[in-house]
Parts: C-alpha cells; sequence; structure tokens
C-alpha cells in the first residue's frame, strides 16, 4: 500500500476497514460481546508484540454509550411530559423576564435551565423519589442558576405561587419572594443545599454519598437504595473542587452516587473548551478515575444515520468536530451543516441527502432527547460497584431560537421582546394569548389538566415532591453531660495541660456517653496525631466500608491504627476541603435523614478559613450545625513553624460568617 | 510597585452601579493613596450641629444623600471618602507602635487622626462591608464612630431594598448622626424619634446581621 496515490490508498484502505468490521460484525453475532472483548483485547497485545505503539486512550467513540437496542422506550405519555416541560420553560423564562423589566439589572439565567430541562424533568417524572416514611428519598444538587425551572415546576405543582414567582430575586417584598439560588438559610423548607458556588457540589455531593454510607455502616440508619444525584455543568468542571475527590468515590464504589453533566459546551463567557471536547475529556479523566461514564449525545433521530454509518465515517465525522465548530452548527441553518459537517466527504453527503435542510438542522441532542435521558438514568440506578457519570450533551439556550440559542452571550441572557417571546410561545406551544404575550404571563393548566394530572400522580407514585427542606428530628438528650463535664471546671490543679490535650480528653469522654456518643463524627485531615488523637484510633476506630484488610504494622501496640466498617473516625487524609464537605453531611444530617450526628473536623488553623473560606460559607447557608476546632490556636503558640502555619488570622476570617460562634 | 520594586500587590473592588463620577478633588491625590480625603465639606460652616460621614464605592453616594437630607435637619455634615480602611489602620498602627517604643519622644500622630484633628459632632461610617471594617480607625477618630454595614447574609433584592435591609442607606446615615447627636445632648431626644418615622424607618424591622 505505501507505493499508491493518495486518494487509491485511501479506498483501500476504507474497503480494508470494511472487511475487518464485517468480520467482528459476524463474530457479534456469532459469539457475542465478550467474545469480541476477548478478540480485541487479543488483537492489541499482540500488536503489541509486534512493535506497534498503542497510545493510551481512556476515550470511547464519540457517540452515545447505550446502544439503541438496548434502549427502551420512555414510559408513560410522551406528549404529555412533553407539555408539562414546555410549561416549565415558559414559567422559568417568564420569570426571569419580568424580574428585569420590574427592576433592571436583578440578574437571573434564563439559558442553564433552557438547556437542562429535559435532564430535569426526566427526572423528576421517573426517579427522583422524595423523602417519606416508607423512603430516604433521593437526594438532589440542583446546578446553582437553574433555579428558576426548578421554581416554575414547583409553581405548576402548585408548591409556589404566582406571586411567589414574580418576586423572584425579590425576597424582601411584601410577602416574600423568591431566593436568586438555592440558599437553604433563605429558604429553609424549600433548599436543602447550598450549590451555586461552582465546584463545591459536586464536592459535597462525593461526600454525602459517603456519608450516607458511613450512616449505613454504623447502623445509625437502615440500610437503602437512594441515591446521590448531582446536577452540575460542564464549565463547573473547571474548578478543582469538582473533580478533586472523583476517585474517592470510584474507591469507595459508591454506586449511590450519579453526576449528571450538562455538556451545552459553553459556560459564561464562551465555549468550555472551543479547541477540544469537553466530553471526550471528562470521559477520559472519569473513566480513568474508575467511573461508570454514560455519554449522552445524541437524539434518537441520529439513530438510523449511526446504523447506515457502516465504514464508520459518521463516528469519525463526529469525533473529529471541536466543540467550537458544534457551537457554530447550534446556530446556523441546516444548509450550512450539510455543507460544513456533512460536506467534508461525499459519502457523508449521500447518508443525509434524504434529509431536508429543516430536518438536518433539527436532528436532536441526546439531553434534549427524553428517552435518551431516561435510559442514561436507567443505566445509571442500575450500576453496581462504581458511581455513574451522565455527560449529557445539549445547547445552551435551547428554545430561545436566534436570540440566544449557542450564542456566546445567552448566559447571561435575561430579557425578550415581545417577538422573541411570541416565538418562544408558539414554539412550545404555551396557550397565550397574542394580546397578552407582551405581559409574559405564568401560565398553569387547570387542576384537572392532564399535565397537572400526569404530574402530579408521578410525584404521587415518586414520594412527594422535591426539592423539600424539613426538620423532624428531636433534641439529642444531654442527661450526662453536665456531669461528663465536671471534672473541666476544676482546672487541673497545678499540672500543666494544653487545650488541644484538654479538648481530646472532652472528645474521648463525649464519645463514650451513652445518650450521645454514637452521635459524635471526629473527621480529621491527616493530622490526628497533630493534636494527639492518636487514642481515638483505637477506642473508636477508623472508618472504612471494607474494614481492615491488612495486618496494621503497629497492631501489637495499645494504640494501633485500626481501620473498621462501624469505625467512627472519618479519617479523610489530607483533604480539608474532602473533610469540611463531611462535616458539612454530618451536621446537616439532622435534617436530611433525620439524625442528630455532631461533627467535630479537627485541622491545622492555618489550612482551614484560608483555604476552604467558602466551604464554610456553604456550611453556614446549609444550617450546618458541630464544632471546628482550630489548632494550633494563635501565631505564636506553634513555636518553629512559620508563616505558613502558624495561625494569626482564623478568627479574623471566622468573624463574618454570621452564624458561627468563634 | 513595579518602579520601586516593592514586593507589594493591590486588592481593588470595582462595582456595577452606575452613577456621575466625580472629578478628583483638589488636592485629594495624597489622600486617596492613604485612605482619606475629603470629598464633599458642608457649604455650612457657622451651624452648631455638626456631622463627619464617611463612605466608600457604592455606598459614598448614599452618604453624599445623607448630608442634603441633615441639612434639613440643620446639621452641617462634611463627607470624607474613604478608599482603604486598611491602609489608615495599618498606619495608625505602626505610628501607635513607634509612640510606645519611643516615650520620650514627641508623639506621632496617625494619618487619619490629623486629618480629622478638630472635626466635631457625630462620626458617621458606611459601607458596603462588615461594621468591622470601619471600625478598624475608631481609635483616631476624635469622637464615638457610628457604623453602619452589611454583616449577615442578607437577601436577593434590589439595591434599594438591600441598603434598607443592611440599614446603610441615606436615610440610616441621617438616623444615625441624629442619633449620635442626640446622644451627646445636643438634640432632643424626640427629633431622632421623629424623624425614624419621616424617613420611613421600620424600628421593629429584623436584624440583618442574624436573618
Ligand atoms: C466559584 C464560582 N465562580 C464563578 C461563578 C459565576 N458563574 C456562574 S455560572 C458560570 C458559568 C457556568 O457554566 P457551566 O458550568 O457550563 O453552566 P451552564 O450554565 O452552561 O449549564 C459562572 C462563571 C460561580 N457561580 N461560582
Ligand atoms: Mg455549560
Amino acid at each position: 500500500m505505501r507505493n499508491l496515490a493518495p486518494r487509491e490508498s485511501s479506498e483501500l484502505e476504507a474497503l480494508e476497514t470494511r472487511e475487518w468490521l464485517e468480520s467482528l460484525d459476524y463474530v457479534l453475532h456469532a459469539s457475542g460481546p465478550a467474545r469480541v472483548g476477548r478478540l480485541l483485547k487479543e488483537l492489541s497485545s499482540h500488536a503489541r508484540q509486534k512493535g506497534v505503539q498503542l497510545p493510551f486512550t481512556a476515550n470511547t467513540p464519540y457517540i452515545n454509550t447505550i446502544a439503541p437496542e438496548d434502549e427502551v422506550p420512555l414510559p408513560g405519555s410522551v406528549e404529555i411530559q412533553r407539555r408539562i416541560k414546555s410549561l416549565v420553560r415558559w414559567n422559568a423564562l417568564a420569570m426571569v423576564v419580568r424580574a428585569n423589566r420590574v427592576e433592571e439589572g436583578i440578574g437571573g439565567h434564563i439559558s442553564t435551565y433552557a438547556s437542562a430541562a429535559a435532564l430535569y424533568e426526566v427526572g423528576f417524572n421517573h426517579f427522583f423519589r422524595a423523602r417519606n416514611e416508607d423512603h430516604d428519598g433521593d437526594v438532589i444538587y440542583f446546578q446553582g442558576h437553574a433555579s428558576p425551572g426548578i421554581y416554575a415546576r414547583a409553581f405548576l405543582e402548585g408548591r409556589l405561587s404566582a406571586d411567589q414567582l414574580a418576586n423572584f430575586r425579590r425576597e424582601l417584598m411584601p410577602g416574600g419572594g423568591l431566593s436568586s439560588y438555592p440558599h437553604p438559610w433563605l429558604m429553609p423548607d424549600f433548599w436543602e443545599f447550598p450549590t451555586v458556588s461552582m465546584g463545591l457540589s459536586p464536592l459535597m455531593a462525593i461526600y454525602q454519598a459517603r456519608f450516607t454510607r458511613y450512616l449505613e455502616d454504623r447502623g445509625l440508619k437502615k440500610k437503602s437504595d437512594a441515591k446521590v444525584w448531582a446536577f452540575l455543568g460542564d464549565g463547573e468542571t473547571d474548578e478543582p473542587e469538582a473533580l478533586g475527590a472523583i476517585t474517592l468515590a470510584s474507591r469507595e464504589k459508591l454506586d449511590n452516587l450519579i453526576f449528571v453533566i450538562n455538556c451545552n459546551l459553553q459556560r459564561l463567557d464562551g465555549p468550555v473548551r472551543g479547541n477540544g471536547q469537553i466530553i471526550q475529556e471528562l470521559e477520559a479523566a472519569f473513566r480513568g478515575a474508575g467511573w461508570n461514564v454514560i455519554k449522552t449525545i445524541w437524539g434518537r433521530e441520529w439513530d438510523p444515520l449511526l446504523a447506515n454509518d457502516r465504514d464508520g465515517l459518521l463516528v469519525k465525522r463526529m469525533g473529529e468536530v471541536v466543540d467550537g465548530q458544534y457551537q457554530k452548527y447550534a446556530v446556523e441553518t441546516g444548509a450550512y451543516v450539510r455543507e460544513h459537517f456533512w460536506g467534508v466527504d461525499p459519502r457523508l453527503i449521500e447518508m443525509v441527502k434524504h434529509l431536508s435542510d429543516d430536518q438536518l438542522k433539527k436532528l436532536s441532542l441526546g439531553g434534549h432527547d427524553p428517552q435518551k435521558v431516561y435510559n442514561a438514568y436507567r443505566a445509571a440506578i442500575q450500576h453496581k460497584g462504581a458511581p455513574t457519570v451522565i455527560l449529557a450533551r445539549t445547547i445552551k439556550g435551547y428554545g430561545l431560537g436566534e436570540s440566544g440559542e449557542g450564542k456566546n452571550i445567552t448566559h447571561q441572557q435575561k430579557k425578550m421582546n415581545e417577538d422573541e417571546l411570541r416565538r418562544f410561545r408558539s414554539r412550545f406551544g404555551i396557550p397565550v394569548a397574542d394580546a397578552d404575550i407582551a405581559q409574559a404571563p405564568f401560565y398553569k393548566p387547570a387542576d384537572d389538566s392532564p399535565e397537572i394530572q400526569y404530574l402530579r400522580e408521578r410525584r404521587r407514585a415518586l414520594g412527594g415532591y422535591l426539592p423539600q427542606r424539613s426538620v423532624t428530628v428531636g433534641p439529642i438528650k444531654v442527661g450526662g453531660l453536665e456531669s461528663l463535664f465536671e471534672e473541666f471546671y476544676e482546672g487541673t490543679d497545678g499540672r500543666s495541660a494544653s487545650t488541644t490535650m484538654v479538648f481530646v480528653r472532652m472528645l474521648s469522654k463525649l464519645l463514650r456517653d451513652k445518650e450521645i456518643g454514637d452521635l459524635i463524627v471526629p473527621i480529621v485531615p491527616d493530622e490526628a496525631r497533630t493534636f494527639g488523637m492518636e487514642a481515638l484510633f483505637r477506642q473508636v476506630g477508623i472508618y472504612s466500608h471494607v474494614g481492615q484488610l491488612y495486618e496494621p504494622v503497629d497492631m501489637s501496640t495499645l494504640l494501633y491504627y485500626k481501620e473498621a466498617s462501624d469505625g467512627q473516625i472519618l479519617e479523610e487524609g489530607m483533604t480539608e476541603a474532602g473533610s469540611m464537605s463531611s462535616f458539612i453531611a454530618a451536621g446537616t444530617a439532622y435534617a436530611l435523614h433525620g439524625i442528630n450526628t455532631i461533627p467535630f473536623f479537627i485541622f491545622y488553623s492555618m489550612f482551614g478559613f484560608q483555604r476552604i473560606g467558602d466551604l464554610i460559607w456553604a456550611a453556614a447557608d446549609a444550617r450546618t450545625r458541630g464544632f471546628l476546632i482550630g489548632g494550633t490556636s494563635g501565631r505564636t503558640t506553634l513555636a518553629g513553624e512559620g508563616l505558613q502555619h502558624q495561625d494569626g488570622n482564623s478568627h479574623v476570617l471566622a468573624y463574618p460568617v454570621p452564624n458561627l460562634k468563634a | 510597585m513595579y518602579v520601586d520594586q516593592e514586593s507589594i500587590f493591590y486588592y481593588l473592588t470595582v462595582m456595577n452601579e452606575q452613577y456621575p463620577m466625580p472629578h478628583m478633588p483638589a488636592g485629594a491625590r495624597e489622600g486617596i493613596l492613604k485612605g482619606l480625603y475629603k470629598f464633599k465639606p458642608s457649604p455650612d460652616t457657622g451651624s452648631r450641629l455638626r456631622a463627619q460621614l464617611f463612605g466608600s464605592g457604592a455606598i459614598l453616594p448614599q452618604v453624599l444623600k445623607a448630608q442634603e437630607l441633615l441639612e434639613k435637619y440643620g446639621v452641617a455634615a462634611d463627607v470624607w471618602s474613604v478608599p482603604s480602611y486598611s491602609e489608615l489602620s495599618r498606619e495608625a498602627q505602626a505610628v501607635e507602635r513607634w509612640n510606645l517604643l519611643h516615650p520620650g519622644e514627641k508623639p506621632r500622630v496617625p494619618y487619619v487622626a490629623r486629618c480629622l484633628e478638630g472635626a466635631t459632632g457625630a462620626f458617621v461610617a458606611a459601607s458596603d462591608y462588615l461594621k468591622a471594617l470601619p471600625a478598624s480607625i475608631a481609635t483616631w477618630v476624635p469622637g464615638r464612630l457610628v457604623t453602619l454595614g452589611t454583616d449577615g447574609f442578607g437577601r436577593s433584592d434590589s439595591r434599594k431594598g438591600l441598603r434598607d435591609f443592611f440599614e446603610v442607606d441615606a436615610r440610616f446615615v441621617t438616623v444615625a448622626a441624629l442619633s449620635s447627636l442626640a446622644r451627646e445632648g445636643q438634640l432632643p431626644k424626640d427629633v431622632v424619634q421623629k424623624t425614624i418615622k419621616e424617613l420611613g424607618i421600620n424600628p421593629e424591622k429584623a436584624n440583618p446581621a442574624t436573618s
């Protein structure tokens, strides 16, 4: 082949490829996927032996992970679900547009929810279970700036009034309004988790999922199949906190954890990876970390095209186009897409010659196709032994048409003129008359309409409405505490002691307390010995889901490094951010699980507020309870350590946190 | 920084509120760099009732409005702009330290104290940040410094709504000044009471620092 003309060589290559693919198809049909897997492994090992260097890749082709033949149809009436979704879209949009008319510059986001509508609606109608007497309920971290959509749904559910919607971002209006983003501090009956400081919610979700396991392993809570879902933006994953703990999730086999990353390929300013593919980048990172990765890139209209892609030309084309270019297709005409996406190869053009430009333009994406999303979620909840991430491709500002869809300005868009509103209304079939359109009225069908009936029935079947925050747990019993502290009131009788030593002694006594000992959750970021806490290792054990699979080197000593599946200490390793996330999970369990766990997070004081101040602010917002213990106090007591360790700052940094007693 | 090759860096905050930007007052350069300068003295030099109002950033226009409001109550108020409380506080601390260690020498006077020398009446600082920030210069203010700030979680709402919520708008600056004067016995208490009512302030409103 080497000396052939390029054109001839490429045709020969295509032929050769086709032969190989057909052989592979034959094996697949004759012996099944497992055999194909073994064969490929053999081939790759053979190639390596022959000196072929195969570059490492953690990626799969740029197509859906779930094959069409493995899909099940979306349950329920597709049409009614589409109608409900359209109504949520409309009300979410109207909420933002109206708020900004009343008060110029009040802000709000339209395009984020517009791109994520199907991701949420499929969840609400089929997956998210509410907490009630029979079930723990799924835990949902909603993407912060998608809040208008969540409010709009609660409006259809009859949980929020039109007045409340009208007062979006106007909480000081008489009768109250709705907070900009999820803030349990501001809406304690509604929001559970503050998520809008991007990157913290994925981190907190991971530790939340792990803390649920901890409670179960320690017998503080019944085992349950509840899931933790975190809805994230693709731009959000640039925050180091977002991906920083993903190996913990796979190491701990947290199959109760599901990330849904809305890959609309855009962040605030422009494309997330204009010159690359964010979906592929994330796939590699998560697969490399041991997650189950489900890519939901293409909608159903693409299935027949891919089925006809016998030479793999389309898959290859899909994989070589960069995100910036995909974004361009989203704002362009079908003719443009035909010329620039399909036009690179006459064989590709041939594949779509039966489609009009309009049809080409409307080939939908995976994250907008409820059936694709449904199947991704279904696979995610069934997956065992590892957390799942769903990478769902969408268009930012989906449905906003020329006024915002896929545009770089779309993140900040909050206004729409009458014409744009009318077009949106017509596209989604909202029954608002032309005469009223300028007012952007909220619209809710009658209680006995099929939409409201369906939506209510689904929520009933899934255990109730969410998000919803409620505190049902009663006070802890503190009968024995007075006597527990008695010895400390006495002072040390002339002997010297440090407050760190005294604290550790108190903690150790608290852990033994009959009434609340079990509720204490000591959390340390690889710093227990620093504070003389190693005796606790033995006393209550270090939590490890699998127990202790090795013989610790110090087994023969009294204070050996004891790991146990019912261990009480969360020895997080050197991650203050992770430890703080555990602190938040433990300190909010009173609301989420109805369990009054009392976390003590003991950290090197300079690596607390300075390092993870924003998580502490989130903890405050989340109404977290517990004790942060910063050692060693002061800039002069920690002799010899120098400017990075000696803490003269933390009290000043703690000062602004309104509900933190420092 | 780069000319003198200093190992320093800057933190500046910029805002999104639009209002006419004043020209730099004559002679203000040094004060801007040091953190304090008189922005707009009261034209009324004869009044018995006086106030010194401190503002920065987005709250400076509120303080200027309070200056006008106070005029109606017969109070002549000077407005000071405070680009940097931390610079003022650090300089004053450094001077105090020198004084502490040099008891035999003529005490030096911190910049902020020099600026305010002879100033009388009420002293009110309003900030879009925590009250602790303006409070950091209180020691060198020649009177009791009342600080208004945005301690607490706040809400999502309009600027106007938020400034009412946090009690940092022109009305609160005005009431704070009057109340301070009443405390000093320069005004009858019921004037403050009346003003609270006139300005539409709800005295039983929730405490923004804790709600
Ligand atoms: C820590 C942090 N930095 C910046 C922001 C401001 N911000 C809000 S959303 C956003 C872009 C989000 O893009 P992406 O995560 O892709 O979400 P999308 O709206 O596209 O779904 C930015 C920069 C923030 N909320 N939090
Ligand atoms: Mg995005």
